[in-house]
């Protein structure tokens, strides 16, 4: 027998704290562009420059979503256009390097910072985290003001799917709503922040174990029109 | 009347047969790609055994002959479907649209898996048909077609000389179907299995793999699209998908009635070689017609001009 070679994405299984500042396999940072206009975009992989480019933000015509593989990206790309009220989806593929993105307004008058990830996720962002190791993870908030709780198991026999997500709402005085959330491995979290806010997803201890996972079927998927992936 | 009679008994047509057929040799490799897999095969066959008989109805019938697989390799690659977390939609209060996350896969790279398997010891067939004997005249003056389709199949090379050549012509050829035994298919299966399981790291991490994919022998069953029985699918995958039985089918018939005589007889005919400074006599031969009844092969010639 032969075979090709076929290399384990590795990090997939090996990253247990999930943070927004700094941006890595399993999470995406999505930004919103209410306004219409042009804005610089820039990524950093650590301290190094890898990335600049244009969005321009049309009224009509442009995609609702974008997806960036941060971790393929070239230093240097064409313009992204994108719908107004639509987004960036900034997400790591693959390998160990820890990312984050700023995204300038262009004005007349002046130039607006309007996402720092290093810093924090704006009111009206997203962050997601796909977590795949079982177990229970604390979510934690710049500053301690809030704080929540994820159940990560194995699936036992249910039907089970990873492409399905469950919305956290980060409110005011950083109220996590639903404060604790059960998933799936492989499924994600999508933390909406209504305030300005960063994330810290760590996991801290086993779940006491509840019998052996059940193998099942395969299901049929069904899912809306995935966005473009760059 | 004819000018010149040549009667074959039943034991030389047999024994001459048997020599004939010792040189068909069935050789074949070629794969194919069915989308979710890769399926190709090297076979190597030859003939032995088998009866024939002559009959008064004018046909030569022959039964049994076995096709002995020196090779019969199969080799099956799966392209496995990428294996991913993450993704799918979450909804989002009114106006902001609905957002929908990348996936991110467990592989890096495409992962396939390939194994390969001599079949030959699990794999007998027998070929049988009914046939007439066929005259059929070489005129070395000629062009050969183009393409030469006996060139591979032709033991001896073509004669510099005109010739009549008497050809075994099978009139329906019965090949029995690849038919293989449960142990072939549960081989085949094991080691498919073998190779996909190897590419899955243990503990927790194997557990989230075969819960993405069901199991290892649901998605193989499902990348090869087998209906019931592995062996079934096998045995179509060479008789359909292959299209080896046609293969077999069509090589006997050529090489038995176009490309190959079981007996041939020069025109002119040398009947007293060169001596003492004589040139040799040669007659020509004309009018050559071929008939077997239950005892024998019957060859009339005229001697022409």
């Amino acid at each position: 027998m032969k075979r090709k070679n076929v290399v384990l994405n590795r990090p997939v299984f090996a990253q247990r704290a999930f943070d927004s500042q700094a941006l890595t396999v399993l999470t995406t940072l999505f930004h919103r562009f209410p306004e219409a206009g042009d804005y610089d975009l820039w990524v950093w992989q650590g301290e190094r420059l890898i990335h600049r480019a244009q969005v321009s933000v049309v009224a009509e015509g442009g995609p609702h979503q974008i997806h960036l593989d941060l971790a393929t990206l070239t230093e240097v790309s064409k313009p992204y256009s994108l719908a107004v009220g639509g987004v960036i989806g900034f997400y790591v593929s693959h390998g160990v390097g820890r990312y984050h993105v700023k995204i300038v307004q262009i004005t007349r008058r002046e130039k607006v910072v309007r996402l720092d990830s290093s810093d924090v996720i704006p009111a009206g962002d997203l962050f997601a985290v796909t977590l795949v190791r079982p177990g229970i993870y604390r979510v934690l908030q710049a500053g301690g003001k809030g704080e929540g709780e994820i159940h990560v198991r194995l699936p036992r026999g249910e039907r089970y799917r990873p492409d399905q997500a469950t919305r956290v709402t980060i409110g005011k005085e950083g109220m996590m709503e639903p404060h604790a959330v059960e998933i799936l491995a492989g499924q994600s979290v999508v933390f909406w922040c209504t305030v300005p806010t960063s994330l810290r997803i760590e996991w801290i201890r086993e779940e006491e174990a509840a019998g052996p996972p059940i193998q099942r079927q395969r299901v049929a998927r069904d899912q809306p029109p995935r966005p473009e992936q760059r | 009347m004819a000018h010149m009679t040549i009667a074959v008994s039943e034991g030389v047509f047999r024994r001459s047969f048997d020599l004939l057929k010792r040189n068909l040799i069935i050789e074949r490799a070629d794969s194919m790609s069915f989308g979710s897999f890769t399926a190709g095969y090297d076979v190597k066959a030859h003939l032995e055994g088998g009866s024939i008989d002559l009959r008064n109805d004018g046909t030569l019938q022959l039964r049994e002959l076995d096709v002995r697989w020196d090779r019969l390799r199969l080799t099956l690659g799966l392209d496995l479907p990428e294996l991913c977390v993450g993704g799918g939609c979450v909804d989002m209060p009114w106006p902001i649209p609905d957002i929908c996350l990348p996936r991110v896969c467990v592989f890096s790279g495409d992962p396939d898996v390939s194994i390969s398997t001599d079949l030959a010891a699990f794999v007998a067939q027998e070929i049988s048909f009914t046939a007439r004997l066929a005259v059929r005249y070489f005129d070395a003056s000629l062009p050969l077609p183009s393409p030469d389709l006996c060139a591979p199949l032709r033991i001896e090379p073509l004669p510099d000389h005109n010739q009549w050549r008497i050809h075994i012509d099978p009139e329906t050829i019965d090949v029995d179907l690849f038919d293989f035994p449960d142990i072939v298919g549960d081989l085949v299966e094991d080691a498919l299995t073998g190779g996909v399981e190897a590419l899955i790291p243990g503990g927790w991490v194997r557990d989230l793999i075969l819960a993405i994919i069901g199991s290892v022998a649901d998605l193989i069953r499902s990348l090869l699209d087998i209906p019931d029985e592995i062996e079934e699918w096998l045995s179509d995958l060479f008789n359909v998908s292959f299209g080896l039985l046609d293969f077999i089918g069509t090589l006997v018939l050529d090489f038995f009635s176009r490309c190959n005589p079981i007996y041939q007889v020069d025109d002119p005919l040398e009947i007293m070689p060169a001596s003492n400074g004589l040139i040799p006599v040669r007659i020509p031969i004309r009018n050559l017609s071929v008939s077997v009844n239950d005892a024998e092969m019957v060859l009339q010639a005229d001697v022409g001009a």
